[in-house]
Formats: C-alpha cells, structure tokens, sequence
C-alpha cells in the first residue's frame, strides 16, 4: 500500500496529465459538432451574444461590399424576370402549360433568407451558423445556397439559430450532376483546399470536359435541381468503372454574408413515402 | 506576487477574448489562423508548480473550445502543452537554481527562445489539429496545416516577444 501511494505521488502530474487528456479525448468523441454548436448559441448565453455583437461589427466594415453584391443580385434578378415575362409571353396561348405551372408553383420550394452569424473555417469540420431557426420554420436537412449556389445542408436546429453543414466539411455528401451530361456524382471534401471538392462516382463512360458545370441533381428533397455547385478543374480515370474528378466550387465561403433556406412544402410526405419503402424492403 | 496573480488573470481573460472573437477568423490565405493563446502557457513562469500549469492550460483550452464550440479539442492540446512545458524549462531555462522568471527574449535569450518557443508551439499545433480531425487518416493534412498554422502563430508571438523585450529595456 505505501508502495502505491509513493508511486502515485512520484507521478501524480503523469497521472494528472493522463487523466485530463482522456477526458477531452471522451469530450471530444462525446460532443459532436452540434452539441458543441448548442453550447455556443444558446439564446442568451454571453458567448452566443458576444458572437453576434462581433457579427454585427464585422459587417459594418463590409456594407461597401455588401451593398455591391446585393446590387449584382438585384441587377440579376431583373434580368431573370424580363426573361422570364418574355417566356409567359411565348407561350400564354397554351392554357394546359399554365394549368400544370400553377400546379408546379403550389408545391414549389419556399425560401427563408438569413444572415450567417458565424463560419467556423480553422478545420476539418467547418461550420456554419445562421440566425433563423426553429420560430422561423426552418427545420433539419433543408438545403442552403446563396447567390452564387449551393452552401449546404442545415443539420442542427435551435430556437433561433441554425447550423449549416457546408460543402467543406470531411462528412458532407451532395448529389450532383454533371449538366447537359447525364453524369450523376456525389461531391464530398477531403480537408484541404477549401476552393475545391472532389466528385465520385461519375462512370467514366460520360463525356466530361474540363470546365464543365455541376450543379445539384435534384434527386433529393433537399436541394431542387440546377443549383450551381461549381465548375469541373481536371479529371482522370479511376481504377474502377468511375472517374475522379476535382470540382472549383462557385460557393466563396470567405465572404458568406445572406443565404437562403429552402423550404420544401412535401419533404416530409416525401419522407414518408420513402421509410414505407424501406419498411416494405425489410420484410 | 499578488499583483503577478492579479495580472495573469487578467491576461488570461485577454487572451481568451482576442483568440475567440478575433484571431479565430483570420483565416489567412483561406483558413490559416494563429493561436496565439498559447503564448500564455509560454509565459508561465519557470519553477511553477506543474500541477498547476496542467490545470491552467486545460481551463484555457477549454474556455477556448467554448468560443468556437470544438468541445475538448483547444484543451487536449493546451494540456498536452502544459505537461512539456515544465520539461522544457528545465532543458531551456538559463538558471539552474529554482528562481521563478517569465520566458522571454530578454529572460533566455533569443535563440533559445526561438526553440523553445517553436517546439511547444509545434507540438501544440499538431495535437489540435489531430484532435479536430480526430482521425489518423489524415496525417498529412493535419501535419500541413499544423505547420502553416505554426508558422503564423510563431510571427506574432516573436513579434510581440521584441517589443516586450524591447520595452523592457527602455524601463
């Protein structure tokens, strides 16, 4: 018995060390990025305040640059719009079109716009905070883009804030498309440049040139179909039937100002659906 | 000594402050940032007792984790750092008797400084960026990123070690 104790008082700071390492290794391993989230966004809680006060801050040094884009947005828009009367003109003799637009239009995504109070961008799990959350009818897995096309997947929601899971973070996946080509993928990022992401599972029997557009596949509720991801930067063929290929995202997360959440009206029918489907594969 | 508590209280709350709301969203040439909290641990003086530099830099890690909400990761690394710096002091310290003094450029010189400065600094980086991935798969990333990072965070503190140094001197 004296043995061990003058054992332990030898190496009492190894034992201290020892002891306290694992228990932020247990932290580590036990908080997942969203409970780590909720610890810091807490309504209320200083640090969720200080962030937002040091948000506030930041964007007034950046309101030059915001109201530029806004403006770009504004101007893009308009053009939309003049496009698209000119289209309603084309074709207002064909009553059927319009019957099945406006069947179209009732179920089509609604979009919750919202200002990114924080992006966490110093690692592997990069993360995004954003100041609409559940009062706001913002739920899990709704898709995120912004202006310049997909951010990412809403995956934790709080009273009033919500965490976005972006494309550059080591567990996202995205569907995507490979446009005018047919060639469907999943994007995902390895951890280093943050500019780029890699596509999988594209077959390599799909034509692909350099500087061709992905955008998202719409095979998901989550995001509709034709929303910019980025643009192919090389490809080479694989080992397997697939090619690998390094997509330049168009997503700049360095200036990440608003974003919009999109609000399927059906998913959770969809879902619904699907699960039955699951069920009825089990038995 | 009551006046030296008082003060590393206050630059503990400091350091907390700058590295949570400030320096954590540098993100230099796309997401390089300092951590330049650690200079706290550095500046702990030699012959203080390690139970308590342990517990110190486990408490700063931890405040930090609160900022960026990255729960454990910022205190793994910091207490790894508070169990070798002890160690350092010992291989580093110009003195040999136990007589407590801040390190510094002036306390240790330059060059020493610079070394030891640069291995707790290094073995900080890599641990915390092991501990965010929280996966050997990706050693050489985590490596990259830990010595980009490393480097940033040496330039402050070697920066502000010259003015302190500096400053002392004209007193």
């Amino acid at each position: 018995m004296n043995t061990l104790l003058q054992f332990i008082r030898k190496f009492s700071n190894l034992i201290l060390f020892l002891l306290l390492e694992l228990v932020c290794l247990i932290l580590v391993a036990r908080f997942n990025v969203y409970q780590g989230f909720q610890v810091n966004t807490t309504c209320g809680s200083v640090i969720g305040g200080m962030n937002s006060v040091r948000t506030d801050v930041n964007q007034y040094f950046s309101l030059t640059e915001q109201n530029q884009m806004l403006a770009e947005h504004n101007s893009r828009l308009q053009g939309e719009i003049r496009r698209l009367e000119s289209r309603l003109l084309q074709i207002e003799n064909d009553t059927n079109y319009l019957k099945r637009k406006a069947f179209a239009d009732e179920k089509k995504y609604t979009f919750h716009t919202a200002r990114v109070v924080n992006v966490r961008r110093d690692n592997f799990k990069n993360i995004i905070t954003i100041d609409k959350g559940e009062a706001d009818g913002i739920r899990q897995d709704m898709g995120v883009i912004s202006s310049n096309g997909v951010v990412g997947i809403v995956s934790g929601v709080t009273e009033h804030f919500s965490l976005v899971l972006p494309i550059i973070n080591i567990d996202s996946k995205t569907s995507s498309i490979i446009k005018g080509k047919k060639g469907t993928g999943i994007i995902s990022w390895s951890g280093g440049d943050i500019r780029k992401a890699s596509m999988e599972q594209v077959p390599n029997y799909i034509n692909v040139a350099e500087g061709d557009t992905v955008e998202t596949s719409g095979y998901s509720t989550i995001f509709p179909a034709g929303i910019n991801i980025g643009r192919v930067e090389s490809f080479e063929k694989g080992n397997d039937d697939f090619y690998e290929i390094t997509v330049r995202l168009s997503q700049d997360y360095s200036s990440l100002l608003f974003v919009d959440v999109i609000d399927f009206g059906y998913s959770a029918e969809l879902q619904e659906l699907n699960s039955k489907i699951i069920k009825e594969d089990n038995k | 000594m009551g006046v030296d508590i008082l003060s590393y209280i206050f630059s503990f709350v400091v350091y907390v402050l700058l590295q949570g709301l400030v320096l954590n969203h540098i993100n230099f040439l796309g997401d390089v940032n300092p951590y330049l909290y650690v200079l706290f641990i550095l500046h702990l003086p030699t012959g203080c007792n390690r139970t308590m530099v342990q517990i110190l830099a486990f408490l700063l890690g931890l405040s930090i984790d609160f900022f960026s909400g990255t729960i454990g990761v910022n205190a793994g690394a910091t207490l790894l750092m508070g169990f070798l710096k002890p160690h350092m002091d010992k291989i580093f310290s110009p003195r040999e008797d136990n007589k407590m003094i801040v390190p510094g450029f002036r306390s240790y010189g330059t060059n020493t400084f610079i070394q030891y400065a640069s291995i707790l600094v290094l073995a900080h980086h890599i641990a915390l960026f092991t501990l965010s991935a929280f996966t050997f798969d990706k050693l050489h990333l985590v490596l990259f990123k830990g010595v980009c990072s490393t480097l940033f965070t040496l330039l402050l503190i070697f920066i502000i070690e010259y003015y302190r140094s500096k400053r002392r001197i004209d007193d």
